[in-house]
């Protein structure tokens, strides 16, 4: 027999008042903490894949499209670019780094991206077998991607064109699987890798390559890339991801492309920021509502509590006549108080991360993170915790103050 | 082994009790009569710590009760006091034995599990033990009352009015139970009553 246990006994006691005073407190905090969980991990994510490209240049159109189409691979790309015009502006001497991205085709779903060797090293990417992508055709694939089309190294199998199950196949020579990566948590894993060439290769222009193989030879030095002449001339690629010389460039660069060519540059940074304050109103209204329920809930704790009182009141009377101290009945009634908002706030977390963990398991490209905790769960819980106290204190004060002899009088 | 002199209560200053001097032996039982309204709840309140006096003193086994600090009063009561009302007044969220036993912590005389079950087995309610306080009947729950006032082997059992509400034949139930107790735990049985059945059975008395 202790305080604490007299207190989960008075509990127990009154189930329904109880088990609304949980239910509110529960839900509130699952709706503050699953916003709070699923923001982090969105910008975990983006910063994930973010990482190592100020610039992404490509055809005019939306610049979110373009971070969305060719950073995360989740929107269609807007259009294609001039191979020459790239390389042309890629000389600038604000560019440090350059990746060409090469889009537009899929198998079974997932992307297929002409680039370069550098695009799996952007990400620290490593193979787990095999090797990579050195001959036309060949293809290094992504964890995932490898694991849910079944793919092993040597499998063969021949693109569609567009980025949706329906589109059209390619009745060209098949690629063939030269490698698979292992996991690296980021957007690499549901993609399929290439040469930029064998793109171009699968589209058909290869024909009327092959009978000028006397061509001379453009090397791009800096994009790690020999291309033909021809290819130089007439091929198309999608986007360029551009990392900068120096910090200047992200003061000159975008103004100088976008205004003085047929492409369009857009900041990874910026764009995602413009995102997220776009969704942060909806998250903003969301964790409103979370925390007025929890408010609430803190409001259904303490008229439970100032309601139980009027019954109490003999109670308390008899346990004081028993030998309870006047603060002995005060830590009753807070830890009543607090035992129900504990219970409520643990049980929010608890759900929170377990539809967190749920959502990211049937989310495509978010690698769930299980049971991480951050900081502001503390602080969330903490918070409850004072509620709760301030939720109790009023009725704790009055059980206190409970004029014994009076009471008992009346009985 | 009580002793009052000059106690004095005054809810506001017109309307002023005073008592009359008295003195109860140890181990002696004692009433203290009287119709309504005429003072004796707040009396028995006076001698048992859970009132103070405005002024003269209460004196139980040499302890000055007026001159105890708020917290060593609580103690005191815990220790050396047990209380039988006219309702049982049980905790109802807790069984009947933890009622008992929430004496037992209340006046820091822990691990008392033998004396429980002796009592227990005294007031014939062993069966009840874990029985919810709202599921046992009204003189099943006076027992338990009686169980709760004595577990602790108080100097003085106070009952007020704690046969009003029962029938002839409860009420000497409850009356033989309530001094047997008394009497095996060594107390000092003092009933405030207004209960003329149970007046024989008293030598001491004090009519307000």
């Amino acid at each position: 027999m202790n305080i604490p246990y007299l207190s989960l006994r008075s509990i127990l006691a009154k189930p329904l008042s109880s088990f609304l005073s949980w239910l509110l407190l529960a839900f509130g905090v699952t709706v503050v903490l699953l916003i709070l969980l699923v923001s982090k991990e969105l910008e975990n994510e983006i910063s994930k894949n973010t990482k190592g490209v100020d610039l992404v240049i490509g055809a005019k159109g939306s610049p979110l499209q373009l971070i969305l189409a060719n950073i995360f691979h989740v929107d269609f790309p807007t259009g294609n670019i001039n191979l020459k015009e790239a390389v042309e502006v890629s000389h600038s001497r604000y560019i440090g780094e350059v990746i060409p991205l090469s889009l537009g085709d899929s198998y079974a779903g997932y992307r297929i991206v002409g680039t370069t060797d550098a695009y799996a090293a952007l990400y620290g990417a490593e193979l787990k077998m095999g090797e990579w992508f050195h001959e036309p055709m060949q293809v290094v694939v992504g964890a995932l991607a490898a694991e849910k089309l079944n793919l092993r190294l040597g499998d063969a199998f021949e693109s569609q064109h567009g980025l949706s199950e329906d589109g059209e196949a390619h009745e060209s020579e098949p690629f063939v699987v030269a490698g698979i990566m292992s996991p690296s948590n980021t957007v690499l894993d549901k993609l399929i890798l290439t040469g930029v060439a064998s793109i171009w290769q699968v589209h058909g222009h290869e024909e009327a390559h092959e009978s000028h193989e006397e061509d001379s030879l453009v090397s791009i030095d800096h994009w790690g890339l020999t291309v033909t002449q021809e290819q130089y001339e007439e091929e198309q690629i999608t986007a360029l991801l551009v990392k900068y010389r120096s910090p200047m460039g992200a003061v000159m660069l975008p103004r100088a492309i976008n205004g003085e060519s047929s492409m369009q540059a857009a900041s990874p940074a910026f764009e995602t920021a413009r995102l997220f304050n776009i969704i942060g109103v909806g998250m903003q209204v969301l964790n409103i509502l979370g925390v007025m329920i929890i408010a609430i809930s803190a409001v259904s704790v303490f008229i439970a509590l100032l309601n139980s009182l009027k019954d109490r009141k003999y109670d308390i009377a008899i346990m004081r006549s028993m030998g309870a101290t006047r603060s002995q009945i005060l830590l009753h009634i807070l830890f009543e108080g607090l035992m129900i908002t504990f219970v409520g706030a643990i049980s929010g977390l608890l759900i929170a991360h377990g539809v967190v963990y749920a959502m990211a398991s049937s989310l495509e490209g978010i690698n769930p993170r299980t049971f991480y905790f951050i900081n502001e769960e503390w602080i969330v819980l903490f918070g409850c915790l004072l509620i709760g106290l301030l939720a109790s204190v009023i009725p704790a004060v009055l059980a206190y103050k409970t004029d014994i002899s009076e009471t008992l009088a009346k009985g | 082994m009580l002793v009052t002199k000059n106690l004095k209560f005054a809810y506001d200053e017109a309307a002023a009790l005073n008592f009359p001097d008295w003195e109860v032996a140890s181990g002696d039982h004692a009433l203290i009569l009287g119709p309504s309204g005429c003072g004796k709840t707040t009396l028995l309140h006076l001698l048992s710590g859970l009132l103070r006096p405005t002024s003269g003193s209460v004196v139980i086994e040499g302890t000055h009760l007026e001159a105890l600090s708020s917290s060593a009063l609580d103690r005191y009561r815990g220790q050396h006091i047990g209380f039988v009302f006219q309702k049982p007044h049980l905790i109802g969220s807790l069984t009947v034995e933890e009622n008992i036993r929430l004496a037992t912590f209340f006046g820091h005389k822990p691990k008392r599990n033998k004396e429980i079950n002796q009592v227990l087995e005294d007031l014939q309610i062993r069966d009840l033990a874990h029985r919810k306080v709202y599921e046992v009947s009204q003189g099943q729950a006076q027992r338990v009352a009686i169980a709760r006032s004595v577990i602790n082997q108080p100097a003085v059992i106070f009952g007020d009015e704690p046969t009003a509400s029962l029938d002839d034949e409860s009420c000497t139930a409850v009356v033989r139970l309530l001094k047997s107790q008394a009497e095996a735990c060594g107390a000092t049985l003092i009933i405030a009553t207004h209960d003329h059945r149970v007046k024989s059975e008293f030598p001491n008395q004090l009519t307000l």
